[in-house]
Formats: C-alpha cells, structure tokens, sequence
C-alpha cells in the first residue's frame, strides 16, 4: 500500500501487542484518581454533562432567592460580600439567558423544519431535538410530546454550574460548604480556568451529546468559531475576579491558553465520538454515545478545503491530492504542545484520517486518545490548582512569533481560519499591562483585523487570503525556559 | 504508398498474433472483436478523391479527424480535439508535459507505471487498460490494443484517440465494412461485428460517456485525487452541443445523407434501407421519408437523448462502485454540491422532499426532468448518511441493472423515432420548469443552455422550410441572443480552437463575476420562454 511508505501512517499499522503496550504506558500518565474510567475525562477537566447527569436541574429561578443570587451587586450591601446579583445580570445582559428564545426564533424554527426535527410545531426527533436543547437550553427534559421543555429558561445556572439538585442546600452552609459541593457533591469549579473554559468549549466546540454538525449548518446554523479569551473578555460576568488575578498581567496570554487546550479536547472528544459513532445502532443503546453523527462527519474537515471555487488554484498541497484535512480550528493546542517548534501538520493519524473510510482505524482512536491524554497533562502542569499559571505574556509571544514565521514561511497564501488563529494568539501578546500599548503594533493588529471581517451580511468568512502584515510585527521576543521544562509525553511509537 | 502497404500487412499480422492469444478469456455475449488500430482505418479514409465515395465528404474521414491536408502534412488548428487528446498529456519524444508531470508528482506515480496506462492512456490516447490481475475486466470492445497502440505510435495516428475507441474493434468488421453492401446491413448485424452504430444518439451517447462521463468498470474514471493533483475539472456533455461544435466533422448527418439521396425505385436502395434503419417515418414513401427527416428536431433530439443517457449511465457507475467496493470517491458527487463558496447566499437546491441539507448528491447536471423510480433510489442512497450509503444499493443490483438495462434499449428506440417540433419544445419546457430552481448550479447551466442553444438551431432551421410557422415573439429571441454572448464558448470546454498551451493552468473557466451573469441571463430566458 502506498500509505504505508509515508511517514503519516505509522501508527496505522500497529499490532495488537503494540495497542496493548500502549494503553499500558497511557495508564501509567493517568492520574491514580480516574484510573478506571480512562474513557470520560471530562470527569478530569471538572465538568458536569447536563444530559448524562444523574440528578435534575431545578432550574434559574430556584438561585434567584433576594439573598442568595438574586440581590443588589456584591459590595453594595456589604463590602465583604462576594454574591449578589448573578440572577438579575445573567437575565437582563447575559446572552444565554436568550438562548431559548433563539432556538424559538424564525431563523431556527427554519433549521427545524429543514432537518425535520419539529415540523409545524409538531416534534418529530427527539433525539436530534434534544441535541438542540442541550445547548439551548438548561434542561432537556421535555414536558409532553411538544417541543417544550420543563424548565425553558435558555442556558441557565446550572448549565455551567452543574445540576443543583445535591448541593443546592449544601453549598452555603458554612466555611467549606463549598468546597464541600465541589469536591463531593458535582457543583463545577469555574474558578479553576481550564475547568471554565471546558465548560464553554462542551457547547461552543462540542460535546458526545451536544454535536452541532455539517448537517445543522447546512440547514443554517452558524458555524462554530469559538476563541475563549475573546468570548470572556466580552462576556457580561456575573462574577469577581479574585484581586490577584485582576492584576495579573498574564491573564489575557493565560486565559488564551487554557481555551486552546480546552477547545482541542473538545473537539478531540467529538471526532472520537464521530469516528466509532455507529450508523445504524439504536441510538438509545447506552454502550454508543448519544451523537447524531455519522462518519465521515464534514464538520470535522477544514470547511475550506471543499469550500472552494473549482477555478481556484489548489490551496491544499498536502499529500494524498484532495483528500480534505482535518478541521484546524480547535486543534492549535497540538501545536502549542510541540513547541517551540510549530510542525507543518497535525500529528501524523489525526492527518490521515480518511473521510471516505467507514471502518476507522483502531489507531486514530488510539492516538485521539493519546493526544487527549496529553492535553489534560500540559493543563494540569500549566495550571497547578494550588499555584499561579506558568504561562506567561513572553511565552504567548513566542508561540505567536513562531507562529507567523511557520505562515510566512510554509504558507505564503494562507486562508482565512489559520490567519485567524494567528491573530487571535497575537493579541494577549500585546493585551499586557505591564507593556504600554505599541502604537505601531495596534495599527498592524487593526489592518490584519480589518481584513478578517466577515463580509456584510454573511455569516462567513473572506476566501480571499488577507494581506500580510504579522512580518512588520516587532516581536522582540526572548525564549522562555518554559518549553524545555513542559512535561511531554514522547509521541507512540511502531517500533518496540 | 508501397510503405503504408508494407505497414498495414504487419498491423495485420501483429493484431490477429494478438488476437489468438487473447481470443482464449472472451466469454460475454459481445463480439469477438479485437482491436487492429487506426493505421488500417487511415489507409482507405484519407483518400482525397472526391469520386472515391458518394459521400459528400468522401473518403476523407480520416484525413479530416487527423487535421491532415492532402499530402498528409498538419494544418494546424481546429482540428478534432480528439486527434491531439494525447498531446495534452505527452511531448513527442513520449515524456511528460508540464501538467501531466505536475499531475503524476503529485500522484507519485510515473509514465513507466501501469497505472499511467490504465488511469489516463485509457480516455487520452483510447487504449485497453492493462489489468494484471484481471479484475474487473474491462469490455474490450472500446480501444486499442497495446500492440496496435505502439504500432499506430509511428504513423499517422500518433497524437490521436484511435479510431476504434469510438467505433468499436474492427477485427470482424475490417473486411465486411469494405463490401458494397455494408450500407445495406442492419444497425445489429453491425453491431454484432463490433461495429457502432454512433448514427443512433443514445449509442453514440454512451460511447462518449464512457470517458466523458467516465466508467471505473472500464478503468476510464478520473478519482478526485487526479482532479486535485490538477485535471482540469469534466464539463457536463451534450452530444448534440459537442459534435455541432466539432471543427473538422468526418462525418455527414442525417439530414444530408438525405438530401443527397436519390430514391430508385426500380433496383434495391441501400441508402433507403440505411436511412430507414435509422428513422422511422410515418410514411415509407420516399418524399416524406425526405421531408421528416428535414423537418425532425434532430438537434433537440440528441440533447435529449444524450441526457437521459447520461442519467442511466451515471446511475449504472454509482451501481457499479456501490458493488464493487469502489463507493467513497468524491468524483462519484456533485462538483458543485461541495466546492461551492461559502458566502454565497444557500443555493436553490433540487426539490426533494425530506432531504437533510449538506449532504452532497450525484451530479446535478445528469438529472432528468421526470421522476424516476431509479433517481428516488440514488437520492434514498445518497442522503441517508454523510457521503452516501452504499449498502443501500448493494441489495438488490440485478434489478436495478434490469431497470437500467431496459431503459437503454428504450433510448436506441427513441433515438430511431422522429422528432417533432412540439415534441422538442415539451421537452425543453419540461426541461426548464425543471430546472429554475437548480440553475445555481454552473455545470447545469452551461448544460441547459447548450440544449436551448440546439433548439434553436432546430427552430430555425424547421422555420426556413416553413415559412407560415409562427415566429416567437422578439423579446424572446433577444433572450436568446444575450444568453448566448454571456454563455462559456464551447472552446472553453472542449478546445475546438486548439491554442492553449499544454502547460495551462486549467482549461479557463468564467470568473465569479461572468458566471453570475451567465446564470442571471439563464435565468431572465426561462422566465421569457416559460411565460411566452
């Protein structure tokens, strides 16, 4: 086969030996903790699955109390006070709030009728209405055989913070009664960052049982762009942030981070879910995952690699002709990993996964599994839970320097995603408060911007490469120890 | 002229050496027939006596196919664009040009590879596919051997798709053809001799297909990986457009062949018999014989044929790759079901009902007007899962190859009959209210003004023998004409004017710009000539 010969294939023909080695050495990299449920590491990150839950939601309103969530702003009625009015903000300026009227305006109620889940308001998938809920809305439970749910309140509390219903009463009963609820009880710890960030990228990347797929945005659902230090920074928070890390000038850089590893296992966790989803299975068997997905799933390919006029000339050089790559976007974090170095590609089966194959390698889920393993380790190291972050601005500069180098030099016509990507990485660069803003820089950072905008009424982006400015950025960048001193696994080899 | 002799007796002897040895593995209904190669056709149909044939060309059918004058040297342009298919791809001295090179790096492959034979000699240069294993085997009947190959690689024939490719083998035909009474002889006993009846539209439909549209049974497809590597992308075919754009035409139509017939009453009439093998007048007197046959829409009629052909064509390669485990090429869909941009507003998409969006179906442009059993089955197929389920079509293939079978053999019938004026404009409306709503497709753009384009050819051809015939109304006929300046040449698709380098990036296509035009102009025509 002539696959075989390149080096993008190593893994795919391991043996069952080898597997075995293999998921033996991934063990050994496993926290002691959740050694024995290797397949959900969601359960590692810190959040909690609405649909998989085990207890109800009981809804915003059960927060809303006038002395618990629902009272004047923290440190008007006492100055020590760290709640107050998270219900009141989150209703009147929080987008999530809207989210279920979103799933009821025409626009989706169009989405709906294309994909014949509610027809004339009559529900006619379950299944694939509550794949919609589960981003839209807290709860998925539905009231009767309509297209209403139980509680429909648009993405509320405990969408975030866990279904309340055991530790509602729990959680503020004295000193540790919080951390009680966290440690014991499934309320999240969105104070910890890769925690939070994981728990936006469950629906604004993806999840088994939240899957926006090819199929719902071709029915007109938007695709999915999500950059978590971007979406915080204009997030109406309903919180505090603690006074060290409001001064912490590597916040931005830190914030961007623990996004990219984030979003990457996200979409990591999908692509898994896709690949072994299986087409004709009942989908109520609880061995299979709830996805809605079959394989190929084209939301898992760079869009733009179909997407494209056919008088174009070739914007893939990549090795085999046509074939599309995998979808870019949430997967920088396999790059980052690698530094200081940024490879040409992904790493190696995730590249070779074929579209066209209806039995996916063994392999590839091996190493999606490996890869997940990975991220979860540089989390945990980057973002000790009892110290401060080691990612600092210099190191975000570094990995965007070396970023527009590896585009200038490999990619001379870049596309509109990976131009993206590089200017989001550049900006918390720049965003520190220790360095005055750079007039010269903030001018680039505007130009490159500019040329990035969707075009006006459009939901999606230029195919025309944007203009190069990132070369006339002054980096003045100096290498960090950091790289030298993240704790990377060796990538699996086939050779014993 | 002793030369060209000497070469034909070794032609000879070389194929019928071939012949034995391969004579042992045929075993379908088919002829025997095996290739000879063009050398032995040349020999006879480039002779430029004008007396040699009461054709009006003559016997110059090679000499016109090759672009050759009459002491055999080149022209020059506008020659056949199959007469120089293997100049697209090899130089001379049998190296690669640019784009073949650049295409066959890409691939990693090479000129030496078996492959290079069996993925691009096969349609460029109408060659057998070799197999060394033999599976599946390819219909022999279509192409040159390689021994006929190597052998017409020093003549004449050197640049061209031999004439076999499209006229079938001619070892059992080669000396009947030659006899006086040929014309006489059924359209079948013909074909039973190897020889193809490309007067009939749907035969010579499919024998165009074969690489127009391409067929992976007979090793002649082009994978999307070839397209990526940088094939210029397969315009959508009409037979009627393609040949009515044809430069140098070595051959003579219906409609003339009648003209110059002169009906003799008293003896056997061989052209008589000939005309009426392959029309079928209401009237056998010899008048109206002459007058259907000038008033039959038999432009309209090969568009038409020719696009139902492509349907059960396309449908017979979907079938052929869902059973032979050769399902999940992207080429097998719609070019423009994927690489459409995405911030164009969503296309008009073909009307079925259930459909999930996003999921890419069979080519649009080989879509009929009328609903079919067979076209609900490869929708069903198609838009069950991402990509397509092949399963799907795998359950019963013996009934679906049935189905296709009998509606082929309709076709040939349908191709013998008259076609009227009413007839060709039912059609053409069909064909128009059809497609309003997938006009945004450019390939079944250009496709569908291709068939508008030989209506009204048909039109005005029917309205010259016809004067009392009313005339349509002018704003129409302006549509018309605007849609024909905003239409993509035919030289952009097949290279009549045969002046681009080899070295092209890609056969040019319109601009974003021209084609949104060209649609909009598409579309203001079936608005005037659905209302008039």
């Amino acid at each position: 086969m002539a696959l075989s010969s390149t080096p993008t294939a190593h893994l795919q023909f391991i043996t069952p030996f080898l597997a075995l080695a293999l998921s033996s050495i991934l063990q050994l990299f496993t926290p002691e903790t959740h050694a024995s449920e290797p397949s959900d590491t969601n359960q590692s990150w810190g959040t909690s699955s609405l649909i998989a839950k085990n207890h109800p939601t009981l809804g915003a309103s059960s927060c809303a109390a006038t002395a618990c969530h629902g009272g004047p702003a923290a440190g008007v009625s006492s100055t020590s006070a760290i709640r107050g009015s998270e219900y009141p903000l989150w209703l009147e300026s929080d987008p999530h709030a809207k989210s279920w009227q979103t799933l009821n305006s025409p626009k989706s109620l169009d989405i709906l009728r294309r994909l014949n889940i509610v027809v004339d308001g009559i529900l006619l998938n379950t299944h694939a209405f509550k794949n919609c809920l589960a981003c839209h809305n807290s709860s998925t439970e539905l009231a009767s055989n309509l297209p209403l749910p139980k509680t429909p309140e648009g993405v509320g509390c405990e969408a975030c913070h866990g279904p309340a219903d055991q530790w509602n009463y729990e959680h503020y009963q004295g000193p540790h009664s919080l951390q009680h609820a966290i440690e014991n009880l499934g309320m999240v710890n969105t104070k910890y960052l890769p925690t939070q960030a994981k728990t936006c990228t469950l629906c604004h990347v993806g999840a088994p049982d939240r899957d926006m797929n090819h199929d719902i945005i071709a029915a007109g659902h938007p695709a999915l762009y999500f950059d978590f230090n971007t979406y915080i920074q204009a997030y109406p928070k309903h919180w505090r942030l603690p006074t060290d890390d409001q001064s912490n000038p590597d916040r931005p850089s830190q914030q961007w981070l623990a996004g990219q590893l984030a979003a990457a296992d996200s979409e990591l966790e999908l692509l898994q879910t896709r690949l072994t989803a299986n087409h004709h299975s009942n989908s109520t068997s609880s061995s299979s995952p709830p996805s809605i997905s079959n394989w190929p799933e084209f939301a898992s390919f760079q869009c733009t690699d179909c997407h494209q006029p056919l008088s174009n000339s070739l914007t893939t050089k990549r090795p085999p002709p046509g074939q599309p790559s995998p979808r870019l976007w949430n997967l920088q974090a396999l790059w980052i990993l690698n530094l200081p170095s940024v490879p040409t590609t992904l790493p190696p089966p995730l590249d070779a996964l074929s579209l066209t194959s209806n039995n996916p390698r063994d392999s590839q889920i091996l190493d999606i599994q490996f890869q997940r393993k990975k991220l979860y380790h540089q989390s945990q190291s980057l973002f000790p839970s009892n110290a401060s972050a080691k990612w600092q601005t210099a190191d975000q500069r570094q990995y965007a320097s070396n970023l527009w180098k590896h585009l200038d030099q490999n990619q001379p016509s870049p596309d509109w995603e990976i131009t993206s990507l590089a200017y989001i990485a550049s900006l918390p660069a720049f965003e520190s408060k220790t360095n005055p803003p750079n007039p010269l820089i903030q001018s680039q950072l505007s130009i490159l911007r500019e040329s990035l905008l969707f075009p006006p009424n459009s939901q999606s982006p230029r195919t025309s490469p944007p203009p190069r400015t990132s070369t006339n950025i002054q980096w003045n960048s100096s290498p960090t120890p950091l790289f030298d001193a993240l704790p990377l696994l060796d990538a699996p080899s086939d050779t014993p | 002229m002793a030369h060209l002799q000497s070469l034909f007796a070794l032609l000879i002897a070389a194929s019928a050496l071939e012949a034995c040895l391969a004579q042992t593995n045929q075993a379908t209904s088919e002829p025997n027939a095996e290739s000879i190669g063009s050398s032995s056709c040349i020999l006879c149909h480039s002779n430029p006596n004008p007396l040699a044939s009461q054709n009006s060309i003559g016997m110059q059918q090679a000499r016109l196919f090759l672009g050759l004058d009459e002491k055999g040297n080149p022209i020059g342009d506008n020659t056949d664009p199959h007469a120089s298919a293997i100049n697209k791809i090899l130089n001379a001295n049998g190296s690669p040009t640019p784009r073949t090179k650049t295409i066959l790096d890409n691939l990693n492959l090479s000129v030496q590879d078996p492959q290079f034979i069996n993925q691009c000699l096969t349609c460029h240069a109408g060659q057998l596919p070799i197999h060394p294993t033999s599976t599946p085997q390819p219909t022999p009947h279509l192409g040159r051997s390689q021994v006929a190959f190597a052998l017409d690689r020093s003549t004449l024939a050197n640049q061209s798709i031999g004439c076999e490719a499209c006229h079938g083998a001619s070892s059992l035909y080669l000396l009947p053809h030659q006899s006086q009474d040929w014309l006489a002889f059924s359209p079948q006993s013909k074909s039973q001799k190897g020889f193809y009846d490309l007067a009939n539209a749907s035969i010579a439909a499919q024998v165009c297909l074969s690489c127009h549209l391409g067929s992976t049974k007979e090793s002649k497809s082009i994978p999307h990986a070839t397209y990526a590597a940088g094939h210029p992308p397969l315009p959508p075919f009409d037979l009627s457009k393609f040949l009515d754009a044809t430069c140098k035409k070595h051959w003579t139509s219906l409609q003339e062949k009648s003209k110059r017939w002169t009906p003799s009453p008293s003896q056997p009439d061989p052209r008589k018999e000939y005309l009426l093998a392959h029309f079928s007048p209401s009237d056998a007197a010899p008048e109206s014989i002459k007058s259907e046959i000038a008033n039959h829409f038999s432009k309209s009629q090969k568009s038409f044929i020719s696009l139902e052909t492509s349907f059960v064509l396309n449908a017979r390669e979907i079938l052929y790759q869902a059973n032979s485990g050769t399902w999940g090429d992207f080429a097998t869909f719609d070019c423009i079901g994927c690489h459409q941009t995405l911030y164009k507003q969503i296309r008009p998409a073909i009307e079925i009902s259930n459909r999930t969006p996003g999921r890419p179906l069979w080519p649009y442009w080989t879509r009929l007007p009328a609903p079919s059993q067979l076209a609900s089955t490869l929708d069903q197929a198609f838009l069950e899962q991402p990509f397509g389920n092949p399963n799907s079509l795998s359950a019963s293939p013996e009934q679906l190859e049935q189905a296709i079978a009998e509606k082929l053999s309709s076709l040939e019938q349908l191709a013998r009959a008259p076609f009227t004026q009413s007839q060709a404009e039912t059609w053409l409306r069909s064909l128009l209210t059809h497609r309003k709503n997938s006009i945004g497709n450019e390939w079944v753009a250009k496709q569908t003004t291709w068939a508008i384009e030989m209506y009204f050819e048909d039109l005005t051809n029917f309205q010259n023998l016809n004067p009392n015939t009313p005339k349509l109304p002018p704003h129409v006929v302006d549509a018309f004409l605007d849609l024909q300046k905003k239409s993509p040449p035919i030289s952009q698709l097949s290279s009549c004017k045969n002046n681009q380098t080899p070295d092209d990036p890609r056969i040019p296509l319109n601009t974003q710009q021209e084609t949104a035009e060209f649609i909009q102009t598409l579309q203001r025509f079936i608005e005037d000539f659905s209302q008039n």
